[in-house]
């Protein structure tokens, strides 16, 4: 469906073909679903009926910008995650101020003064100050004398009023209010029937090759995967993989899979996905989910008894 | 007034920043043809807009700017109106005896006047307890109806938490039968909650628990013991409308009102999303809630009435882009066509260039978001004002120092219905009279609302 309120400058195909040069390392043609075309800014795959790429926004029937060397758009140091909300709030270096106006942190709920608190990273440190409040300043429900800076601790769950965020260091272990979660995420995936072995024996397998992974078994019908235990394939190893990272539907031969906004991103054969467009897995690719690199493999014959080493095996025995 | 505000929004239709107009940009497939409305193209019940506060950002620095989406309803009279589904929802506490009793059967009497044979009403009363006077029923004999109401006498104390939510079930009780049905309760007070559940934030979060099932609750205040906090949250948590009825007499005036506004409702169950790329994040959405899903924030927008427009302002944060056009929200309406009794939406692109060309940066500056940028701010400064005049901070000087700035900023955006009610206030703060913020909280929650 072509966007109506907006006015498509150029023919798409066209920039196509011109990306189709840039990426010469690449094939921008092989994960096409109905034509895809490459962001020139952020290297995303879109589909080419989009006008702007639906991962930077970039109008992709714009040539090339003409500052070459992209500014870099660098994480920042950290993020302050409410997961209530489901919302990240970026902690940049410096100072960022918290509170209910004109911060740079905003926090619109009525327990949070306008100007609560302060954040300051400095070097790799962080501290946090309470400046006079109302309804006080926490770190790990240890209340803030006021106008006194505390170091933060990682995964520490900061209290302004009554809203409460977790710090996260940008990419790097998620130690929040999941922590405890796990363990629980563990035994599930160590029972003997997971609920993706006991669904249906697996027609596909995304095979581990490094990172720290396992084997994937893909059995007919949608699969979630993701850091959180709810996923009907919890990826619990890799501190890259967010809590709901991508979507693997199978459907006979048919296997496509679909970033659902990950945070690090889902890569095929080197090209990162834009979020939620859906890509065709053919035999032989190569995916990668945070810092875990599998290559895609189907299976022919149907596996009994699905252990994963045995299904390798079977796998392996019917090619070639 | 709605052509004069829609004329200010046209002017915003500057050339050259093309891919963010509807209506001036025509789509690339029909060249040459802006008219829209023609015979063969039909008008879609909503359309909208997306225009960022500066068409042109810094490449290169973080920044934070404004995107303001405008959303306008048909004017084309439908062939017939959509019906109702109403729910009276009457406080016959104690203090309602006489007059305002009186004036209240009259009230109710007009609503039944005014609704035809497909209609549907309830009637429910409450005092200590909670009465259902009519469950939801297509009004056959209106006269027996109307002797029902005659029959009301007053009672206690107020249970309105109760009272509302038997309303909410009369609703919701025929909802099933009734799709595409204008649904709303039209609940009357002139007190404090006095029994059942009290406290603010409960109430509130119950309500907001109807709005998700589609039922929107007017709060009509009457006279000057009502809780105008309490029934402000629950028009603004349910994308209802607030009223603030000062004498009895006017009751009828104020229920005839809305029952013609439902009447000319022609979209519901109205959602805004912004869904934003990688470099974007949303800040706040004045005056209204944001729902945060993956990759796009939500917001519930009041109904949409015939011929009319509601604005909806966000504030934006860009980390650095590198030059060249970007779009930064990618905005959709999704709505509950009334006439149709089927889903619609629109959607528009909210564009900005960034360029590395510092000096092109205020030729970029768009009006019509900073004027509704001034108005949304206009609308926290009242409400810091009702706040400081709550806690007594704040002299009745200084309120009305504060009111006559707020006033100058409204009137020049052209908001001469919330300049009324201002005026009105002030006029109360000089007569030294209990209502100022009563009146008030009707202006903030217009204005919140994005009603244009």
């Amino acid at each position: 469906m072509i966007d109506e309120a907006t006015r498509v400058m150029n023919a798409p195909d066209r920039t196509l073909l011109a990306n189709a040069g840039l990426q010469s390392g690449s094939d921008p043609m092989r994960t096409q679903m109905g034509g895809s075309v490459v962001c020139p800014v952020c290297k995303a795959v879109a589909p080419l009926m989009e006008t702007y790429c639906p991962e930077c926004g970039y109008l992709v029937s714009a040539p090339l910008p003409e500052t070459a060397e992209m500014p870099e758009t660098g994480k920042p140091f950290a993020e302050l995650v409410d997961s209530a909300e489901g919302r990240r709030y970026p902690v940049q270096r410096g100072v960022n101020t918290i509170g209910r106006q004109d911060a740079d942190i905003l926090l619109l709920h009525p327990t949070v003064s306008r100007l609560h608190a302060r954040i300051t990273v400095e070097e790799n440190t962080v501290t946090l100050e309470d400046l006079g409040s109302t309804n006080n300043t926490r770190i790990n429900d240890q209340k803030l004398a006021p106008n006194l800076p505390s170091p933060v601790p990682e995964g520490a769950m900061l209290r302004f009023g009554d809203v409460r965020l977790v710090l996260e260091k940008s990419g790097e272990v998620a130690v929040s209010q999941e922590a405890a979660m796990p363990t629980l995420a563990m035994t599930q995936t160590q029972l003997p029937e997971t609920p993706v072995s006991s669904a249906a024996p697996p027609s596909a397998l995304l095979r581990w090759q490094e990172g720290p992974g396992s084997d994937i078994p893909l059995s007919e019908g949608v699969i979630t995967l993701g850091r959180r235990p709810d996923n009907s394939y919890p990826l619990l190893n890799d501190a890259y993989i967010s809590g709901r990272h991508a979507e693997i539907s199978v459907n006979g031969q048919e296997v496509v899979l679909t970033d659902v906004g990950s945070t690090n991103g889902t890569q095929v054969n080197g090209q990162k996905l834009a979020a939620h467009m859906r890509t065709a897995l053919a035999e032989g690719d190569i995916v990668q989910l945070g810092q875990t690199r599998y290559e895609f493999v189907l299976l022919q014959l149907p596996v009994d008894q699905p252990d994963s080493a045995e299904a390798e095996e079977e796998e392996n025995n019917s090619h070639d | 007034m709605t052509e004069e505000r829609t004329q200010i929004l046209g002017q915003s239709i500057s050339p050259g920043a093309a891919p963010t107009m509807m209506g001036g940009g025509a789509p690339s497939m029909m060249p040459a043809d802006p008219m829209r409305t023609q015979m063969g193209a039909p008008m879609q019940t909503l359309e909208i807009e997306c225009i960022p506060g500066n068409k042109f950002g810094m490449a290169g620095e973080a920044g934070r700017e404004h995107a303001l989406l405008v959303l306008r309803s048909s004017g084309m009279q439908p062939g017939r109106r959509a019906p109702i589904n109403v729910s009276l929802c009457i406080d016959r506490s104690g203090s309602m005896e006489g007059a305002p009793m009186e004036y209240a059967k009259r009230a109710c009497d007009y609503v039944v006047d005014m609704l035809e044979p497909n209609d549907i009403l309830s009637i429910v009363t409450f005092e200590e307890q909670v009465d259902v006077l009519m469950p939801a029923r297509r009004v056959v004999n209106k006269a027996l109806v109307k002797e029902h109401i005659h029959r009301l006498e007053v009672g206690n104390t107020t249970n309105l938490y109760d009272g509302l939510m038997a309303g909410c079930m009369q609703i919701a009780s025929v909802q099933a039968q009734t799709p595409g049905y204008v649904n709303r309760v039209l609940l009357l007070t002139d007190g404090e909650p006095t029994v059942g559940l009290k406290d603010y934030t409960s109430i509130v979060q119950q309500v907001a628990e109807q709005k998700a099932r589609g039922i929107t609750v007017t709060a009509l205040g009457f006279g000057q013991e009502y809780n105008e906090e309490l029934m402000a949250g629950i028009a603004r948590r349910t994308g209802g409308n607030y009223y603030y009825i000062q004498r009895p007499d006017l009751l009828p005036e104020v229920f005839r009102r809305e029952l013609e506004s439902l009447m000319t409702i022609v979209a519901k169950n109205v959602r805004a999303r912004f869904t934003l790329p990688k470099w974007v994040r949303l800040r706040q959405i004045y005056g209204m809630q944001p729902v945060f899903g993956p990759g796009y924030v939500e917001t519930a927008v009041p109904d949409m009435e015939r011929g009319t427009a509601r604005t909806v302002l966000a504030e934006l944060e860009f980390d650095r882009h590198p030059a060249g056009v970007f779009r930064v929200v990618k905005a959709e309406a999704m709505y509950e066509d009334v006439a149709g009794a089927k889903a619609g939406s629109a959607r528009a692109d909210c564009v900005v260039e960034f360029t590395a060309d510092r000096s092109r940066i205020p030729a970029g500056i768009n009006s019509v978001v900073q004027n509704e940028l001034e108005v949304a701010r206009a609308s926290q400064n009242l409400q810091r004002t009702m706040m400081g005049m709550r806690t007594q901070q704040l002299t009745a000087m200084g309120a009305m120092s504060e009111l006559q700035q707020a006033r100058t900023i409204l009137m020049q955006a052209g908001k001469t219905e919330q300049v009324q009610q201002l005026d009105s206030a002030m006029q109360s703060l000089k007569t030294g009279s209990a209502d100022v913020e009563k009146t008030l909280m009707g202006a903030v929650i217009q204005l919140d609302q994005g009603k244009q």
